[in-house]
């Protein structure tokens, strides 16, 4: 059954004394949360770059402003491409959606390495085909192991907003005598492109960030990013913030940059497409798999059926399960699962609360929708690494790099997962039943009763989903994790990293399974939980 | 009665007094040793456990390891201590001879005292002048290892000295590591220099750039590449050729041995003046536990648990230390291996030299 419910007209609603007392405390506890884990920090960063100007125009850094911009278009050119093919594909079916969703998790060392697996000198592709990528370390193998991570992530918006297509429009167009090029192009094109432009500025932001995959893949410099000499310059040898904070202010303007040009957009053209672009992730589905279901099944297959490699390793003297139950490994590896769960469950509390206290803010006090919706979008421009610094130089009387604290490590994570948040909850804030709650009170229900009966059901999914993803990524998340680790708070990630150091790669590649397992399986309860239909029957 | 009465409680009084004694003598917490070090060091199989393990059953005090990361963190780590004027540790366990031209200043001098077994390092380990506060605990030799099968799969030969690794042939069959974000990395970095010389080394560097197939950001990505068979050569330690071993690859891999010589990375601990300058008693503990470094009970664990060589001589060897093909290691100066210009100054000179 489709999604029938239509946003709510602003006139339908009625926000009483109660419900702006519980407003009150969402904006206090959003705005304090944004001010000390985003302002605060950025500020505290941008004071620092006063005392070194001359790092900010530094020509080795300028040349990385270049390959790094340069890498992120071309990344994000061929995932917005292929994405776009995917989520057309893929709109009728949820279990594809649910396959779209899932590399989202996977960690972006993981693909890395998947890259190496089928195209490496001795991987699959050249062992039983003879296909060798000769620029296997190189920035067009970034580019690659972008395009296989992003272009799934793209498709899942897609898909999202193809769901919102209204088919009367398109059945109207077509009695009109309009061709299917014409119905495509005026109609379904204009409901998701902004689902599709905002994904693209998202990824764009990723692939600049981006590390791991950088560091892998890219075979050294001059193929390398800002993210990497942010990371050189804070976390190696010498302690040179001048040089870690003029990269960093050079990644900020370079990822802000097209979300403000769309944000500016935005506001040009109000605050329905703003709504519209946010799109919802529910959409028309159908049971029957048809022969184009079938096709674009077997799209979707090939971005995620490479990363099953890591199941069937040969070099691996050692198989999971010895792994898991071995006598050596199991002391390690539980307490260090337990760290990342803990850590995993608490990023995805955190991001739920905070993207949830916005979002209701807007909900509440309608004036404040653009504005909540722009602060849960920033962070998605700001890297880990860059608020992690900034957090240090503005919070290092208290917080210490190095001993360890699980709650910076937490907020910091949950930070930056803040716009994938804001992207699940929002179509759901934008069609909140006034009436219907406004009809529970009038029958005497208290306002947090009149919100159960009415509202709770459809929030639930999404809830769900946004808590699931977050600890799903969570999981896999490093660059905050090696900023405020200690040998009490070790995870999964900074385990397998140990262990490589000690020639124990049988084991690492057991983490990898296991965070491999756990990530996936987190992402799809959760999607499919916050995939599922919304709509309740009232008698 | 009142006397009888005073009596009581003066008995309470002794009483109580005593009991608070003993008490405090029972929760008095034994005095604990702070020790920085990098993260590998660590863990349930690493040497600081067993180290801790087995030195705090002869202190009466308590270890505390602090992971700082990378090795190179190390640096990074007292500068931000320095900064924030809070105590750094007592003891930093992991530095080699190159981290210490930054952190010698900030050591703790020996001022006379003589470590035992010192004396049964080799003077070719020994890094600094005596007494300047750096004592060695093991040490690794670099090298090239080779997977002969890969390279006879290429027609090629193992190289013979540096230089030979910027002939075509070799194209593409080599991973090294990156000398910003790794130790063998920046050794592989002050070894070039040295042999090639100062005037050569970034048209060397250049043409280095060319041929190598990736320049990984850590010693494990650079060595899984190799075990993937994805690269023919890495820059590693003589003793992954043991790793090998032990995992019946031995026969197909071959330690490279370059005319020129090999660097040798010297891992050693030494005492921080800030936190024991005036702190008599730590101080004591902490020679003492720097001196427990050398023993035969360390000293013996090294290889499997570091997978380095021990530095005192007539330490016995695990079988797969065994019969390691001798290197020539490269001598040096009395406190650097690699006299030069400062990390910084040659990290630039190659940037630049790479990017052109």
């Amino acid at each position: 059954m489709g999604r029938t419910s239509q946003p709510v007209a602003k006139s339908h609603r009625t926000v009483g004394a109660a419900a702006k007392k519980y407003g009150a405390l969402t904006v206090t506890f959003f705005g304090t949360y944004w001010v000390l884990f985003i302002a605060i920090p950025l500020v505290a960063l941008l004071l620092n770059v006063r005392f070194h100007v001359g790092k900010f125009f530094d020509p080795s850094i300028l040349s990385l402003v270049k390959v790094t911009a340069a890498q992120a278009s071309w990344s994000t050119a061929l995932s917005g491409v292929v994405g776009l093919f995917l989520g057309v594909a893929c709109s009728r079916q949820r279990r594809l959606q649910l396959l779209l969703a899932l590399p989202f998790a996977i960690s972006s060392t993981v693909v890395a390495y998947t890259v190496m697996a089928w195209f490496g000198r001795k991987g699959f592709l050249p062992s039983f085909f003879g296909i060798q990528l000769p620029w296997l370390f190189s920035m067009k193998a970034v580019v690659l192991a972008h395009v296989l991570l992003n272009a799934p992530w793209i498709g899942f918006l897609v898909a999202g907003a193809m769901g919102e297509v209204p088919r009367r429009e398109m059945e109207a167009a077509r009695t009109l005598g309009a061709k299917p090029a014409q119905v495509g192009l005026h109609i379904v094109w204009s409901h998701i492109v902004e689902a599709w432009a905002s994904g693209l500025v998202q990824v764009f932001a990723l692939c600049v960030m981006s590390f791991a995959i950088v560091l892998i893949l890219g075979g050294g410099p001059p193929n390398e990013t800002l993210e990497v000499s942010i990371y050189t310059h804070i976390r190696y040898g010498a302690l040179d913030l001048g040089g870690a904070v003029a990269s960093a202010l050079w990644q900020l303007v370079l990822t802000l940059t097209p979300w403000l040009l769309l944000l500016f957009y935005w506001n040009r053209t109000g605050v329905r497409q703003l709504r519209r672009e946010l799109a919802p992730l529910s959409l028309n589905v159908s049971r029957k798999f048809h022969f184009w279901d079938w096709i674009a099944a077997g799209a979707v297959a090939l971005f995620f059926i490479p990363y099953l490699w890591i199941f069937i390793q040969t070099e691996s003297s050692k198989s999971f399960t010895e792994f898991l139950f071995g006598e050596n490994t199991w002391a390690e590896w539980v307490p260090s699962f337990q760290v990342s769960l803990k850590l995993a469950l608490s990023s995805a509390v955190i991001t739920v609360a905070v993207a949830l206290s916005g979002v209701v803010s807007g909900i509440l006090f309608p004036r404040l929708e653009k504005w909540s919706a722009v602060l849960l979008s920033f962070p998605g421009g700001v890297s880990t690494l860059v608020l992690a610094l900034g957090f240090w130089l503005a919070y290092s009387r208290w917080v210490d790099p190095f001993e360890g604290s699980w709650l910076a490590i937490a907020i910091l994570q949950a930070t930056v997962f803040l716009p994938i948040a804001l992207r699940i909850f929002r179509p759901i804030a934008s069609a909140v039943q006034f009436h219907r709650i406004d009809a529970a009170r009038s029958l005497g229900a208290s306002p947090l009763r009149a919100i159960r009966w009415t509202e709770f059901y459809r929030w639930k999914g999404p809830v769900f989903a946004a808590f699931g993803m977050a600890a799903g990524v969570s999981l896999g998340e490093l660059a905050a994790v090696s900023f405020f680790y200690s040998e009490k708070l070790i995870p999964l990630p900074l385990l397998m990293s140990r262990w490589l150091n000690r020639y124990r790669f049988d084991d690492a590649r057991g983490i990898s399974i296991l965070l491999f397992l756990t990530a996936t399986a987190l992402v799809a309860l959760s999607t499919y939980s916050g995939l599922k239909p919304r709509e309740r029957r009232f008698a | 009665m009142l006397q009888k009465c005073l009596k009581a409680k003066a008995l309470l009084r002794a009483l109580s007094f005593s009991a608070l004694i003993f008490s405090s003598a029972a929760i008095a917490a034994p005095r604990t040793l702070t020790v920085y070090t990098y993260d590998s060091f660590l863990g349930k199989d690493g040497l600081a456990s067993y180290v801790s393990a087995e030195f705090e059953k002869t202190c009466a005090c308590k270890i505390e390891w602090i992971s700082v990361g990378d090795a190179g963190q190390l640096v990074t780590r007292l500068e931000m201590d320095k900064a924030r004027k809070v105590p750094s540790a007592h003891v930093i366990v992991g530095i080699d001879q190159n981290l210490w031209e930054k952190l010698r200043s900030q050591a703790q001098q020996w001022d006379g005292w003589n470590p035992k077994n010192y004396e049964k390092i080799p003077a070719e380990l020994r890094v600094g002048g005596k007494g300047e506060g750096f004592l060695p605990f093991d040490y690794g030799i670099y090298t090239f290892l080779a997977n002969q099968k890969d390279l006879a799969a290429q027609k090629l030969t193992p190289p013979k000295s540096l230089k030979d690794l910027t002939k075509p042939e070799y194209r593409k069959t080599f991973v090294l590591e990156d000398p910003r974000t790794s130790t063998p990395g920046l050794a592989f970095l002050h070894y070039s220099w040295a042999v090639v010389g100062e005037k050569d080394a970034p048209d060397y560097w250049k043409k280095l750039s060319k041929n190598w197939l990736a320049l990984s950001p850590s010693w494990d990505q650079a060595y899984g590449l190799f075990s993937r068979s994805e690269a023919a050569l890495v820059w590693t330690y003589q003793s992954s050729l043991a790793y090998e071993k032990e995992k019946g690859r031995g026969n197909q891999c071959l330690v490279v041995k370059f005319k020129e010589g090999h660097p040798i990375q010297v891992e050693g601990a030494a005492m921080l003046a800030s936190r024991l300058g005036n702190d008599a008693e730590s101080l004591r503990l902490a020679k003492q536990f720097l001196e427990f470094l050398l023993t035969p009970t360390v000293q013996k664990e090294v290889p499997k648990r570091n997978w380095m060589m021990p530095v005192v001589k007539g330490t016995p060897l695990p079988g797969s230390f065994q019969g390691l093909p001798p290197l020539k290691i490269l001598k040096s100066g009395s406190l650097s291996l690699y006299p030069g210009p400062r990390w910084e100054e040659l990290l630039s000179q190659w940037r630049r030299a790479i990017e052109q």
